[in-house]
């Protein structure tokens, strides 16, 4: 089977970006950056949720 | 006693307790029999952290006076088994797979593992685990103390993680049973890869007194086993209120096959994209076989949709709030860089900064999630699921890239239950794993998850799968 360079791009693109994305950092800096970049992110799809006020979290305290 | 041959190996619980009570094999046979083999064969996919054979035999010799004097303990009395190396066995190390705990030792045992003595059964050994069940997140299989997790069915693949060495082991008739722990996926995973039926039970049913604690809101201890039945048979035994516990639900399980629902009357929820664009392509055939097999328990199964939250955003953030707390001494003191995986070490240290409203945020969203979870189980009893959507990845594949021939669903696909397992975590339900096909030569399995408490209809539903399939009997190459 033979493609077009066009097609293998296209083909390509989804792994090509993924790989770029999670490419392992070099230095044991650049990991921590990373992994605080990854809460951030967490913490940023959290703040798009609305909550009403009366939600309390889910843990117990028994007196 | 002769030559035992090797079916004893692969066994089921009640098959062994027949073979026990009538007295044609002893339980010290037994325990000796299978710790030898653990100790053979266990290093041949890293899954052995201690072998217990002295412990063992003394447990199996007051097992068989029991049973000589008619002293009967049920079906588990003599019958060996493994514990993740994460659970604390009173005078012998508890490394929780990390080279920062590797001469650690308590002076007491864990609940699940005094609650197992009690009805007699018989711990053969501690079984290996990713280095402290991998909370910090890990870039590769390697990350334990004991090597990267081999998989009895393909040893240059993952064996997958937490619980590795608890998976691996049962596959490949190293133990009868063993004991894993979940946060987020360590008993589905590797039960998935590893081709053996496990469960994950409801947050708080089993105490986790002696277990190493990642977060106190998430985890679990659950068994990997052959059978949905042999599962049942243990999580009786281990189930049960602690005070102990903080999070203990304050009852017991009782397995009460004779008194399930009919499965006519259940009605089973499923995607139909998990089983085809959202599945590796080398997977499709046996999970679509899998439904179709599945279909015909007589439930009826409908289509239905994933309540939409941010689990993994939600999760990720609870339990780095939690575990960052929980080894505050471990990450201050430096000793973390004695960790194996750099992803690991840095999601550690991350995880000392993670702002209370986001912790506190995600705890809200959290009741939010419970709330839809039991609007979801009102309209259908489970739901059911591949358990990963492929096979175990190859040993040297970096665990946070895709691998090659994972699926690569188009743009648009809808996201079917591909957020089940921390969606599952956070709102504390049980999942069933049963074996359902092959992708090439790994297995792969399905999971039925339910409402909290309901792992009697779970078990029910296995149970039927499993009198219809016999995925859960084929054995590794190798394994005789």
């Amino acid at each position: 089977m033979q493609f077009t360079r066009r097609e293998l791009a296209v083909i390509l693109a989804p792994a090509a970006a993924a790989v770029a994305q999670t490419a392992a950092p070099a230095s044991p800096a650049d990991e921590l950056k990373a992994a605080q970049a990854r809460l951030k992110t967490a913490a940023g799809a959290l703040d798009r949720q609305a909550l009403p006020m009366s939600t309390e979290p889910a843990f117990q305290f028994k007196a | 006693m002769g030559d035992i041959g090797t079916d004893i190996f692969f066994a089921t619980i009640d098959e062994l307790n027949r073979k026990l009570t009538s007295k044609e094999i002893s339980a010290e046979e037994l325990a000796r029999a299978f710790v030898n083999r653990l100790e053979q064969q266990g290093p041949r996919y890293n899954a052995l952290a201690l072998p217990l054979l002295q412990q063992a035999l003394k447990q199996a010799k007051a097992v068989d006076q029991d049973i000589k004097r008619g002293r009967l303990r049920g079906p588990l009395q003599g019958v060996p088994y493994g514990v993740k190396d994460l659970l604390a066995y009173a005078g012998q190390p508890t490394t929780w797979g990390a080279k920062p705990y590797a001469a650690q030792v308590f002076d007491t045992n864990a609940a699940v593992i005094d609650k197992l003595s009690g009805v007699g059964a018989v711990l053969a050994g501690k079984l290996s685990m990713v280095e402290l069940a991998g909370g910090g997140g890990y870039r590769y299989a390697s990350a334990s103390l004991f090597g990267p997790g081999l998989n009895p069915w393909d040893r240059s693949c993952w064996s997958g993680g937490s619980s590795s060495g608890s998976a691996a082991a049962v596959a490949a008739g190293l133990v009868p049973f063993a004991i894993g722990s979940e946060t987020s996926g360590s008993i589905v995973t590797p039960a998935s890869y590893c081709g053996v039926t496990a469960l994950r039970p409801t947050y708080g049913l089993v105490s986790r007194r002696g277990a190493m604690a990642l977060s106190w809101t998430l985890d679990k201890l659950g068994p990997f086993a052959h059978t949905a039945e042999d599962c049942g048979t243990i999580l009786q035994a281990i189930s049960g209120k602690d005070s102990d516990d903080p999070g203990s639900a304050g009852r017991s399980f009782y397995y009460t096959p004779q008194y399930g629902r009919a499965l006519k009357e259940l009605k089973i929820g499923y995607a139909p994209v998990d089983f085809a664009d959202r599945a590796d392509p080398a997977a499709r055939p046996a999970f679509q076989a899998a439904l179709e097999a599945f279909k015909q328990n007589g439930a009826t199964m409908v289509e239905v949709k994933l309540p939409q939250f941010p689990y993994g955003p939600a999760l990720s953030t609870i339990l780095a709030a939690e575990q960052g707390s929980i080894f505050e001494p471990l990450i201050t003191s430096g000793k973390v860089d004695q960790l194996t995986d750099a992803m690991q070490i840095a999601g550690l240290k991350a995880s000392l900064e993670v702002p209370a409203k986001d912790y506190l945020k995600a705890m809200r969203l959290r009741r939010l999630m419970q709330a839809a979870f039991r609007r979801f189980f009102s309209e259908v009893d489970a739901v059911v699921t591949p358990g990963r959507p492929g096979p175990a990845t190859k040993i040297d594949q970096p665990l946070d890239r895709p691998a090659p021939g994972s699926a690569q669903p188009p743009e648009g696909t809808p996201p079917g239950f591909q957020g089940i397992i921390p969606a599952g975590n956070l709102a504390g339900l049980p999942a069933l794993v049963l074996p359902c096909g092959m992708a090439g030569s790994l297995p792969v399995a399905l999971q039925v998850v339910g409402a909290p408490f309901s792992e009697n209809l779970l078990l029910t539903i296995g149970r039927d799968f499993q009198t219809r399939t016999d995925w859960h009997k084929r054995r590794p190459p190798g394994t005789a």
